[in-house]
């Protein structure tokens, strides 16, 4: 048996008669059927440890790019931080003694701040000209892809803080579901909060009574929703302003949800 | 590979900080480890075209990955329950909460694995894209700029015979 014939019934690239053929050779060929049976146990751990591969590359990459490049940002801050120290402790220097004749006890806060010209004289050098100007425009309107960018950033990171924002929970909640006629709006917004049918709670929380539906404890419990929803903004302002009435008896659970999105 | 590992940089600082956050007792060997895997998992998806199309972000997708990955190693199942509420909104975060994450390598595969390197570099990729990525021997022909795909299919039944060799002298010993 020719191990190119091997090989390709190895890779299942034998079909019809020439597979026939070779399944029953392996039948009565018990060396032959040892091979294959080893080369097919290789062949099925190969992408285990291709994957391994790829991981023993990304540790290489994790020690190139991420520990050399710490330890040289950090000495390039040092140096950084040097200069700036050093070219400050000159510039005081020579200001003071050349240009600063006024004696320190009469100057006053306003002299020592810089005066800004509505219209300054041109600058000789184009290049700092025009990147003044540049500077200038992108303060006022910041480039479209950078607001873009900023806004998908956003976006992500308020659809991380839903995946990973715990909502309250406690068993007094659970006592508020119990009823032995049929649920009221109020209670079906807590089962199905307790549910963490968050979609349908916010449904049934708008068609609770406005009384109710306007309690600062309802509404901690409504910001909770907004959040698992993805509306994170949303959920923070119903925090704040939780907080801020300081009515609720969640205002310290409101505090730490609101420092956990916060801190995201 | 380059995009691979374009990709691994891209959020892995994000990741190690919001892991950090989630996750505030794991060192973070753990969450780099965590964040590799993530990485991994994600590239064999779409290599083995599992995964065709994403309807949310990039990031999103491996971070769920990646959390779930310290989730397990941490075993913080209970404390993570608004995470399936949430996936379950979304088809491919759903994917992600439910897809196989990488198996560890038994005592076969990392005999196997210490042996493949001791392969050409050649070799060693033709036999990941005949046996892991399924191509033939004219698309390794064309992808490797053979001459005859006779070379190739000699190649590989060499290279799989010395690979059984390396393994048995192996335990052998």
């Amino acid at each position: 048996m020719n191990s190119e014939m091997i090989e390709r019934y190895v890779a299942n690239e034998l079909q019809g008669e020439e597979k026939i053929l070779f399944e029953e050779k392996l039948k009565v060929d018990s060396k032959l059927k040892a091979e294959v049976e080893a080369y097919k146990a290789i062949v099925a751990d190969l992408r285990t440890v291709q994957n391994q591969q790829l991981k023993e590359r990304l540790i290489q990459l994790e020690k190139k790019s991420f520990h050399t490049e710490s330890s040289t940002s950090n000495t390039k801050l040092f140096f950084l931080a040097t200069t700036i120290a050093l070219l400050s402790a000159i510039s005081y220097f020579v200001y003071n003694k050349y240009f600063n004749p006024t004696p320190k006890q009469d100057l006053k806060i306003e002299q020592s701040l810089p005066t800004i010209q509505e219209n300054p004289t041109p600058s000789a050098d184009p290049i700092e000209k025009i990147d003044t100007s540049r500077l200038k425009q992108n303060q006022k309107n910041p480039p479209k892809i950078a607001i873009a960018e900023k806004q998908q950033n956003k976006d992500q990171d308020e659809q991380l803080y839903a995946v990973h924002f715990q909502p309250y929970q406690d068993d007094d909640l659970m006592s508020m579901t119990r009823s032995d006629g049929e649920q009221s709006n109020y209670e079906k917004f807590i089962a199905l909060y307790l549910a963490k049918d968050y979609k349908n709670a916010l449904i049934s929380y708008n068609s609770i009574d406005e009384s109710l539906r306007d309690s600062d404890n309802l509404l901690f419990l409504k910001a909770n929703v907004l959040v698992m929803l993805g509306r994170v903004k949303e959920g923070r302002d119903l925090f704040e302003q939780i907080i801020s009435n300081g009515e609720s008896k969640y205002i310290e659970q409101a505090k730490h949800a609101l420092n956990n999105l916060k801190n995201n | 590979m380059e995009a691979f590992d374009q990709l691994y940089s891209l959020y892995r600082n994000d990741f190690i900080k919001a892991a950090k956050y989630r996750f505030n007792s794991s060192r973070e060997d753990d969450i780099v480890d965590a964040w590799q895997d993530a990485v991994i998992s994600f590239y064999y998806q779409i290599k083995s075209g599992k995964l065709q199309s994403l309807s949310c972000t990039i990031k999103s997708f491996l971070y769920l990955i990646g959390f779930r990955i310290l989730i397990k190693t941490y075993n913080y199942n209970s404390k993570h329950e608004p995470f399936d509420s949430f996936a379950s909104e979304n088809e491919n975060l759903k994917y992600a909460y439910d897809m196989e994450l990488l198996p560890e390598l038994d005592e076969k595969q990392t005999l196997l694995n210490k042996k493949i390197v001791e392969l050409p570099e050649q070799s060693r990729r033709m036999i990941m894209l005949r046996y892991v990525d399924g191509k033939s021997i004219a698309e390794i022909k064309n992808e490797m700029n053979y001459q005859s795909e006779n070379a190739i299919s000699v190649n590989l039944s060499r290279t799989l015979k010395k690979l059984k060799e390396l393994i048995e002298q192996a335990r052998n010993i």
